[in-house]
């Protein structure tokens, strides 16, 4: 297990080689349908989404890009929305599923990041905006175990073919986009009129990663949540900044109740990543 | 209440809710089965009632039900959601999976309800259960069951060995002796049982 765990994704899974930080699926349904194919060519394509019912179509980007461009990037799409008079509606179907690259990670580091995840996620999909939490299209762990259980078979097992399924396709952070592009997807957060919290989001999942980065294991989160409080947790995590958007009266029940929820998987990643 | 709410477009909601398993706002749990346009209303069936009865969409919960051990006579079996590529947002056949009995055995059964509803039997229910030969195992939470290997009361954890349960001979008492490995779950095993 200790030479699948120190190999990176992009070599275990054999993948095509990709630069770039992020990739972001905006979805949305519009009020009027989109006729013009042109001003959005050379970053974002246009596509069709099945999933969606009102005038829906999605915006991807073409190539993966660096954290720090997303910004502009969602600024200059707000601009060419409204160029094109393309006013989008509110939606339960509709999201924003933002791509972080795995590529150069390591296995190991993959499920440390998994671990250090799962305790914020109730927090993190209420950031999300309305109609995300219970949401079929982006099931959270507490809503949706069997992600849990198929992660745990993969590290008891050492088969990552037990995350290779549509079986786990819809959770609210998607595994299985690993074996198509080595990305995680986190796929919760909702599309809103004003495309507002995509910067935010799309840092938050770069912080995420890079603290997963920073600590020994994913035990110590279990650690910091026990000794300090979530609070004082995800203000590590995140900074002051970004934990403020983040906080609400009970985030501390909601993250006991995350801990619960994956522990016994944080314990088997810890033990696989630690055992010489 | 849900977040997810499909307003008064019960078609769409149809689509999503049809053949699927929700709780309602009365705290019982129903097999929605169509929307029936003569009385405007969602036809289905309580699960524990046995009854068909007629709810709006206001009265359906959209929350994914929780799930967890399942009892069935003489086993249990530990089910959990897949957030599967299913387009459902209630509980279908298709979208759990557990490890003892093929799905058809447990949908939409009067144990899968009460397992939804977090309805269990007590700690020593199910110890004396298994230690006389009645039952193989017994979930005593969502989370926890003890099943009888022959030799001893085992402890799963949403079916995996965490540990085992005895009667203190001294006091007669039931003691929870989780593997010194798995010491990280006795919070929750006080919290499930208490519940």
């Amino acid at each position: 297990m200790k030479q699948l765990l120190d190999t990176k994704i992009v070599d275990l899974l054999d993948l095509k080689h990709t630069k770039g930080d992020v990739g972001i699926e905006i979805e949305m349904e519009l009020e009027t349908p989109y006729i013009s194919t042109t001003p959005f060519k050379n970053v974002w394509r246009l596509e069709g989404d099945g999933s969606l019912k009102v005038n829906g179509v999605e915006f991807v980007l073409k190539k993966p890009v660096e954290f720090s461009y997303v910004g502009t990037l969602i600024d200059n799409l707000k601009v060419k929305l409204k160029e094109n008079d393309m006013t989008i509606l509110p939606s339960i179907r509709a999201g924003v599923h933002v791509h972080v690259n795995m590529q150069q990670s390591t296995l190991g580091q993959m499920y440390n990041m998994l671990g250090c995840y799962y305790p914020m996620e109730t927090v993190l999909t209420r950031f999300c905006g309305n109609g995300r939490e219970g949401n079929l299209f982006c099931l959270r762990s507490r809503d949706a175990a069997g992600v849990l259980k198929r992660l745990e078979l993969s590290i008891k097992q050492e088969a990552l073919h037990y995350l290779d399924t549509d079986d786990i396709r819809y959770a609210a952070l998607n595994i299985r986009s690993l074996f198509n592009y080595g990305t995680l997807e986190f796929r919760a957060l909702a599309t809103t009129p004003d495309l507002g919290l995509i910067e935010d989001w799309t840092k938050m999942a770069q912080k995420l990663k890079e603290y997963s980065e920073r600590v020994n294991s994913c035990w110590d989160c279990m650690y910091h949540i026990s000794g300090n409080g979530g609070r004082s947790w995800l203000m590590e995590v995140f900074g002051p900044e970004l934990f403020a958007k983040l906080d609400y009266p009970d985030l501390e029940r909601d993250i006991i109740r995350d801990s619960r929820n994956c522990q016994y998987l944080n314990s088997l990643i810890t033990e696989a990543t630690h055992n010489d | 209440m849900s977040e997810v709410n499909y307003g008064h477009d019960n078609d769409y909601a149809e689509t999503r809710l049809r053949n699927t398993i929700v709780k309602t706002v009365y705290n019982t749990v129903v097999l929605i089965e169509n929307f029936s346009y003569d009385e405007g209303k969602f036809y289905c069936t309580d699960i524990l009632a046995k009854a068909g009865l007629h709810l709006d969409l206001e009265e359906l919960d959209m929350n994914p039900v929780e799930l967890g051990f399942v009892n069935s006579p003489n086993n249990t079996d530990y089910i959990s959601r897949m957030p599967s590529r299913h387009y459902k947002q209630g509980l279908t056949a298709q979208t759990y999976k557990g490890g003892v009995y093929p799905n058809k055995n447990t949908f939409a059964t009067a144990s899968m309800a009460m397992c939804i509803l977090g309805i269990y039997p007590k700690l020593i229910d199910c110890v004396e259960s298994v230690s006389c030969g009645e039952a193989v195992s017994r979930g005593f939470s969502r989370n926890f069951s003890v099943s009888n290997t022959g030799e001893d009361n085992v402890l799963t954890f949403r079916g995996d060995y965490v540990g085992a349960v005895h009667f203190n001979s001294d006091n007669g008492l039931l003691q929870n002796r989780l593997d010194k490995k798995y010491n990280f779950l006795q919070e929750m095993l006080e919290y499930e049982t208490a519940a």
